[in-house]
This record gives C-alpha cells, sequence and structure tokens, in this order.
C-alpha cells in the first residue's frame, strides 16, 4: 500500500498553473518581498482552497478505504497546506521586520499564517502523517500580533467559498485547540466537524490577558506548548480562553440537533453521519466537564521493552486471544516471516493455512492502572481505530488485557503507528448463556465475554457482545453451578465498534435440577 | 462425491446451455425474460409466453421530505446514536418509565450528563409530564448542582404550579440552596408518607427497593467466580 502511495503521488501531478504560481510564490517569499509575495498570495489562497475544499469533500464523502489515488491526493493536500504554511510564515516574518509594513496588511499575513497553521494540523490526520507538533512558532505569530496590537482587529477570510468574519486571536486559538484535539483521538471527518463548528465559534473565541473567572484553558505564548488547563499563577505571557462562551455554543449545538437541525446546516460536513457529530460532542463534554473539575492526576506509567501479541475485534479475541494454550509471541527480529495460525492457535498445516490469520505483534511503550501505549506496524495495526475492542498478553502466564483503543496516529518513525489502550477489564472470561426462546436454533447457545465487576455484588458485571445480540434484547440464561439464572441486558457501559460491553439485571432463577 | 456423478452434471448442464442457445437462435420472436421498463415495451409474442412478467412500473421517484419530517428523522438519528441500547427515536422517549429508569442507569455510572439530557429530551417530547421533571431534579440534588437544581425546580414550579410534590422540592432545595427565596423558609418535617430504600429522598428516579435482583446478581456473580477459579486451576499444570 505504501508503495502504491509513493508511486501514486509521482504521477499525481497538481494543475500546472496552481503549482507555477505556488512557485512564484515561495521565491518572492525567498527573495524577502513580502509585499510581491501578499500580491500573490491572494490569488493562491483562493485557488488552493477551491481545489483542497474539492478534493476533501471528495475523500471524506465515501466510508470506503482510499485507492491509492485517493491517498495520493490527500497527501498533495498536506504538503501544499504545508508550503502555503511556510511561505505565509516566511512572510509574516518579513512584514515584522519591515519598517513600513502597513498593520492591515500585517494583520492579514498574520491571519492567513494561522489559518494555515490550523490546516496543516488537520492534513496531517487526512494524510495519515505526523510531525512534531510545534506550537511555539503558532504562539510566536500571535506575540507579534499583541506586540503590534493586530490580535483583535476584524479580518475577513475566504474559506473553502465563504467569507468568514475573524480575529488573528480567534485563528490562533482555533490553531491551538485543532492542535489540542488531533492527538489521534479525532478522525478526519470528526476534526473537520470540530472546525465547521469553531468556525461559527469564531466570535467567542476572544482570549484575555487576566485569568478570567470561572475555568479557562490558558496559552503562554513565550512557549511551545500549546493550551493548558488554568492551575496556578506562575508568571508568564499568557492569554486566557474562558471556558464559559464555550460551553454557551456547545448547548446552542445540542438544542439544535435535539430539533433535528445539522450544524451548521448548510455546511459538508452536514452530511457526514450523525454517530460522528456525536462523537465530537462526546469529545468537548468530557473536555468541559475535566476542565470544571478539580485536576486529577495521571495514573503513573511505566516504560516498557517488552513485544506483546495483540487481538483485534471480538471475534479475533474470542477465538485466538481465549484459546486454550496460546503459543508463545515470536520474536519478529531478522525479518523472520510471520508463524500462521490456525483457528486453534496451533501452527497452520497446509490444510488450514489459506484460512489462517497473521499474528499482530506490537512493541509495548509503556504500562499504566489505566492504559497501555502501543507501537506497531502500520501493515498489522494501520486499520486500528479508535474505538476498536483489543486484547493484549503481556507474557505468557500473565491474563488477556481487554481494552478499547482511545489513541491511534502515526508514529514519529514512518511505517508506524502508536495507539493509545484505555484497561476494561484483566479478568474477562470466556461465558456461554441460552437463548431458550430465539426462532433459529443455531442461535441458541451464545458465547461471549463475561466482565466481572470489580466488587463482588455484581452490580457492576457486564457482557461483552456484539451490537447486534445488544439490540436483540433478549432473555438470555446462564447455566451456573445448581442454578439457572436469567438475565436481560438493561445499559451500555462501553460500547465501541460494533460491540458493547453490557451491563445486565438479574430477573429470575430457577434450580437447575427442575430444569433437567 | 464421486468423479463420475460430478462429470455427469457438468455434462448435463452444458447440454441445457447449449439447448438454451440453440432456441433462442431458431426463434428470434423469444426474447430473453428480463424486465423491461415501460419505455421498452414488450412484444405481443414475449407477453404471450410469458404472461406472469409484467412491464415493469416506472419507478415512483421518491417524495421530497418536508423541512419537518427531515428534522424529525434526523431528531430520531441523533437519539439512537446518543443513547444506544436506551432510546432509538422520539416514540421511546415518551416511555416515561423507561425513560428514567435509563436516566437512573447512567447517574448510577456517573454518566450525568447523558442522564440529564435524555430527561431533557424525554421532557420536550412530553412537556406535561411530572415524573421525567421530579427524576431531573432528583439527580440534580444527588450532584448536589444547586444553580441547576434551582433552575429545574423553578421551571417545575412553572409548568406544574399546583404539583403535590412542590412541597417535597422546595424541602430538598432549602437544603441545597438555602439562600433562594424560591424555596420558601425552613419549616418542622415529619418523615410519614416518605418510603423507598432512601426515607430521606422522595425516590423519583424509580430506584427499586426489592434488592432480589441484586441478590440474584451477587450469587451469579460468586457462582462464575468460582467456575471460572475452578476451570483457571484445572489448567495450571501440576507440580
Amino acid at each position: 500500500m505504501e508503495k502504491a502511495i509513493v508511486a501514486a503521488a509521482s504521477l499525481a501531478v497538481p494543475p500546472p498553473a496552481f503549482e507555477s504560481t505556488l512557485r512564484a510564490l515561495e521565491a518572492s517569499a525567498l527573495r524577502n518581498d513580502p509585499h510581491a509575495a501578499i500580491a500573490l498570495f491572494g490569488a493562491v489562497h483562493l485557488q488552493a482552497s477551491k481545489m483542497v475544499g474539492a478534493e476533501k469533500v471528495e475523500l471524506l464523502a465515501s466510508a470506503l478505504a482510499w485507492s491509492g489515488a485517493q491517498a495520493a491526493r490527500a497527501i498533495w493536500i498536506h504538503d501544499t497546506q504545508q508550503r502555503l504554511a511556510v511561505v505565509s510564515r516566511r512572510i509574516c516574518v518579513s512584514l515584522g521586520s519591515a519598517a513600513n509594513a502597513q498593520p492591515a496588511v500585517l494583520r492579514g499575513a498574520l491571519a492567513l499564517a494561522l489559518f494555515y497553521a490550523g490546516e496543516v494540523i488537520k492534513a496531517e490526520i487526512l494524510a495519515g502523517t505526523r510531525k512534531t507538533r510545534d506550537c511555539g512558532s503558532i504562539n510566536a505569530l500571535m506575540r507579534t500580533a499583541v506586540a503590534e496590537g493586530q490580535h483583535a482587529e476584524p479580518v475577513f477570510l475566504e474559506v473553502y467559498g465563504r467569507r468568514v468574519g475573524c480575529t488573528v486571536e480567534s485563528l490562533h486559538f482555533r490553531a491551538l485547540l485543532l492542535a489540542r484535539f488531533a492527538s489521534g483521538v479525532l478522525n478526519s471527518r470528526q476534526i473537520e466537524i470540530l472546525d465547521a463548528w469553531m468556525w461559527m465559534w469564531m466570535p467567542r473565541l476572544k482570549g484575555s490577558a487576566a485569568a478570567p473567572a470561572g475555568s479557562a484553558l490558558r496559552v503562554d505564548l513565550d512557549s511551545n506548548v500549546g493550551l493548558t488547563r488554568q492551575i496556578g499563577s506562575d508568571p508568564g505571557n499568557y492569554r486566557f480562553l474562558a471556558a464559559a462562551p464555550i460551553e454557551e455554543a456547545y448547548a446552542a449545538i445540542v438544542r439544535d440537533l435535539h430539533s433535528g437541525r445539522m450544524v451548521p446546516a448548510d455546511d459538508w460536513t452536514s452530511r457526514f453521519r450523525i454517530e460522528e457529530h456525536v462523537a465530537v460532542l462526546d469529545l468537548i463534554r468530557a473536555s468541559l466537564g475535566e476542565s470544571a473539575r478539580a485536576p486529577v492526576a495521571r495514573a503513573e506509567r511505566r516504560s516498557s521493552q517488552a513485544q506483546a501479541e495483540v487481538y483485534l475485534g471480538l471475534s479475533e479475541i474470542m477465538a485466538r486471544g481465549f484459546a486454550p494454550s496460546p503459543a508463545a509471541p515470536s520474536s519478529m527480529s531478522g525479518g523472520q516471516p510471520l508463524q500462521l495460525l490456525g483457528d486453534n492457535n496451533l501452527p497452520a498445516g497446509p490444510a488450514t493455512a489459506s484460512h489462517a490469520s497473521p499474528r499482530r505483534m506490537v512493541n509495548v511503550v509503556d504500562v499504566s492502572d489505566t492504559g497501555i501505549g502501543l507501537d506497531g506496524a502500520q501493515s498489522d495495526c494501520g486499520n486500528v481505530a479508535v474505538g476498536d475492542l483489543i486484547a493484549i498478553r503481556l507474557e505468557a502466564p500473565d491474563p488477556l488485557i481487554l481494552g478499547k483503543v482511545v489513541r491511534s496516529l502515526p508514529a514519529a518513525t514512518p511505517g508506524r503507528v502508536v495507539i493509545g489502550v484505555r484497561v476494561l477489564s484483566t479478568t474477562a472470561h470466556p461465558m456461554r448463556l441460552e437463548q431458550p426462546h430465539a426462532p433459529n436454533p443455531l442461535d441458541r447457545h451464545l458465547d461471549l465475554l463475561f466482565v466481572p465487576g470489580e466488587d463482588g455484588s455484581g452490580r457492576y458485571d457486564a457482557c461483552l457482545v456484539s451490537e447486534r445480540t445488544f439490540d436483540q434484547s433478549a432473555a438470555l440464561e446462564s447455566h451456573s453451578g445448581d442454578a439457572i439464572y436469567t438475565l436481560r441486558f438493561n445499559r451500555s457501559r462501553e460500547r465501541g465498534r460494533g460491540w458493547v460491553m453490557a451491563g445486565f439485571e438479574v430477573v429470575g432463577s430457577r434450580p437447575a435440577s427442575a430444569a433437567a | 462425491m464421486s468423479s463420475t456423478l460430478l462429470y455427469l452434471l457438468f455434462v448435463l448442464a452444458a447440454g441445457v446451455a447449449v439447448w438454451q442457445v440453440l432456441r433462442r437462435l431458431s426463434n428470434p420472436a423469444d426474447k430473453p425474460r428480463v424486465k423491461r421498463p415501460d419505455s421498452h415495451p414488450r412484444s405481443d409474442t414475449a407477453a404471450n409466453l410469458a404472461p406472469h412478467w409484467q412491464a415493469a412500473d416506472a419507478i415512483d421517484a421518491p417524495t421530497p421530505l418536508t423541512d419537518k419530517q427531515l428534522h424529525a428523522r434526523m431528531r430520531d438519528r441523533y437519539i439512537e446514536a446518543r443513547f444506544p441500547g436506551v432510546a432509538a427515536s422520539s416514540a421511546d422517549l415518551e416511555q416515561t418509565e423507561r425513560m428514567i429508569k435509563g436516566a437512573r442507569h447512567y447517574f448510577e455510572e456517573e454518566k450525568y450528563d447523558n442522564a440529564h439530557e435524555l430527561l431533557e429530551m424525554a421532557i420536550e417530547q412530553t412537556p406535561a409530564e411530572p415524573a421525567l421533571r421530579l427524576a431531573q431534579i432528583e439527580i440534580a440534588f444527588l450532584r448536589r448542582g444547586a444553580r441547576l437544581y434551582t433552575r429545574l425546580a423553578t421551571e417545575f414550579n412553572r409548568v406544574h404550579p399546583r404539583s403535590p410534590a412542590w412541597s417535597e422540592v422546595t424541602r430538598l432545595g432549602r437544603s441545597i440552596a438555602p439562600e433562594e427565596a424560591i424555596f420558601g423558609a425552613d419549616v418542622a418535617e415529619g418523615t410519614h408518607g416518605r418510603y423507598g430504600p432512601w426515607p430521606q429522598m422522595p425516590n423519583w428516579i424509580h430506584a427499586s427497593w426489592d434488592l432480589t435482583s441484586d441478590v440474584l446478581a451477587a450469587d451469579l456473580h460468586r457462582s462464575l467466580a468460582r467456575g471460572a477459579a475452578l476451570a483457571s486451576h484445572a489448567s495450571t499444570p501440576s507440580a
């Protein structure tokens, strides 16, 4: 796949007129001729905005996996936004040091530079690349704007065919908020939904030099760090972003969704599935809630050099993760070929080799009481997405660790993926339930994973099942010990792509001997 | 299946195919049996040969949804995505008891925003139902959210000014937000008439005081834990 992308990229030639104008713009910026560059930038920006907008609509319209040509176009979008971001920063530096720079021109240049800083962040997610996040350059632009008194003056930008009113400060906060949420938690569609809402919130993205009442985020303009929670009163060149206006804007979006109105109604993102919008709402809700609470110390992370095998999805976890005698993980060093396993986890013979699936080995980066950080090859883990159910066995006698993927993004090393996992349970085990009233005899037995709660009350016990099983809401029976318990799923404790960790209530029991 | 039988089946299938081709070549009027739209009417001969094949009706273009219908559909989709397993549509929100139970489950799992929003949407659906507002008020009290409690209580009093539950609302309000005038002055209280698993709470969230289900859940948990321990012991190789 990667070779195909590289090959396709060399063939994906952007429109010649645009490419030559972009090169002329880059040359002007390199010659330290900001006024000539500004004159060109307007036309390039309009053209880029139109082309990139059209490409994104097509790339994100379908849920199908991209072809090599589509992936190459995503890379072209990233490269173009990156080039425009570099050029705009260069222009700002030149204007900043020029004696006769007009305030309005400087303001416009700073606005474009911050706009493209945000666009690059989104493009990294789209193209599946990852660069070290440099908030220092973003903060430096805002520092210049504040020093020149241009941070709060109105600016109008053409954004994908629409004229939007904003300020340099609001664009600064937009870039930092995108950076904050672009840590592998949101996918391409979700980050575009978030951005569409932030364009609506432009008037609310207003900062202050003094800490406001209530919860807020802050940024130290002299640092390389983005937005952080406002804690303490240590000195710094801060700009504060109050949470209250964002909370009001968020509540307005929820009210619109309650009425069945997509937000924004006329935006291309309104065509995305409602689940994508709900995922972004959940993230914003969690962030707002977090900023209102006292900070909680993160669980201590212990570095690890171990390798582990991972299983992805409920079926694979049950078929292979809980197989009777899992084979010891094989080392991936020295270019050894993957060992193919059959369904019973024994080495596949000739008859079963065609049905076996390769093992998925990863490096364990760190472990804490609540999560695990993994690093895997793109070929093995490239399709792992946020919300997936995953199981890891760190060492052979240790129990299988069940978790939910909460972060997935390209690693700094090309061809690798970083995965963050939140631990759901270390004590799950397979269980069989009976569906006595299932119309299809083949559905009478239901094999699932039982996830016991941490206390002995049974109140927090759950079953890991497919979404289909959960939705059926059928009465189920557990034959355990000398009794038959009737239970019914009544809540979703956790859920992800295709699976639900379902809470249940025990509605009755009878002696097993009565059924015999 | 023996190779001879397979061979015979192959020969038979090939023979049928050849026969079909020869039949069509010999009778051009015998058109293949495919449905045709009205723009290509079938010949009388074809119709007579296969009277059960009717010319396909023109496909009616779907009637565009009105804005109201579209919004209703989007609202249902939002409900399904937002409250999976609890409510799938606006119609589900009208099941008051089920919504209060769902909100209680969310509260017990500390998903307070879900609980509040579920009740909020149920109230939007059936604004005249006091039980939903009272459940929302009780959850706000249990969370010690004084500002939210006061807002919800004020709205409840506006919508249900003669509700007998108001005395309970003000009693709880005086303990959580004593400075609010709407809750009146402190009065001596009796405990008669208050029941439920927590006698000091009105139990508007309909928590069950029948612990049978909880006892059975503990039994099942113990039984499964015993079974898992036995299975683990059996799979551990003996020294």
